[in-house]
């Protein structure tokens, strides 16, 4: 249960860390979303942004605890 | 309730409910899932460099970001790493020579740069889904690889 717990806040601090690095890149441009592709959720970057960090995070930690 | 909440409410919920669906399914499903995702996600990269007046070698990035997350399975399932390194690497080759071949005026290192980064960032990042839903203990408990690949999806 501990192991879980702490791949949660790991990944959630990365979720954090990617929300901000892809709103940097909004920044740099001068824009509000990505992209209008999707209805009342902007892009897909902006919709996918946690969890490009998120995901090889939230992989490595589970393989290195042996859970997947 | 705002219509702006309910526009995003009635996307949402079957967005979810189509995630969890493809997540559950896996295989080849999950990874052609992905690679349109990668697709979509490496447009808007580009797209954010051309307003920085960058032109990104586009079907180029497309393609890579398309191949990566069905490689990655491939691998996973079938095959041995190597042949799927090697076109990596033809791929970097190619697109430094188109690259470079428009001319200095066309700043082809800012233009390899971007349209390397734009599949890695949206497709390669988003594939790791992959290792989680497709991992060693797959065949033991197929339910809780689905489990722990919807993790990061509920956390974020």
């Amino acid at each position: 249960m501990w192991q879980l717990a702490g791949i949660g806040l790991i990944t959630a601090f990365a979720a954090q860390v990617g929300d901000v690095a892809e709103s940097l890149f909004k920044r740099e441009v001068g824009v509000k979303d990505s992209s209008m592709l999707i209805p009342g959720h902007g892009g897909v970057l902006d919709r996918l942004d946690s969890l490009y960090f998120v995901l090889p995070v939230a992989a490595a930690l589970l393989r290195i605890l042996d859970l997947a | 309730m705002s219509r702006n909440l309910l526009v995003r409410i009635a996307f949402a919920v079957p967005a979810i409910a189509g995630t969890l669906l493809i997540l559950s399914l896996g295989g080849w499903v999950l990874a052609g899932f992905l690679a349109i995702l990668g697709v979509l996600g490496t447009r808007e990269v580009y797209d954010l460099a051309r307003k920085q007046g960058i032109e990104p070698l586009e079907w180029i990035g497309f393609v890579a970001a398309a191949i990566c997350p069905l490689a990655i399975y491939w691998v996973k399932g079938y095959a041995d790493w190597e042949p799927v390194l090697y076109v990596a690497a033809i791929w970097l080759i190619i697109t430094h020579i188109v690259a470079t071949a428009r001319g200095p005026e066309h700043r082809p290192l800012t233009t390899l740069a971007v349209t390397v980064f734009g599949p890695l960032y949206a497709s390669a990042l988003l594939s790791f889904i992959i290792a989680i839903r497709h991992g060693p203990h797959v065949d033991a408990h197929p339910r809780g690889s689905v489990a722990l690949a919807a993790l990061p999806l509920v956390i974020t």
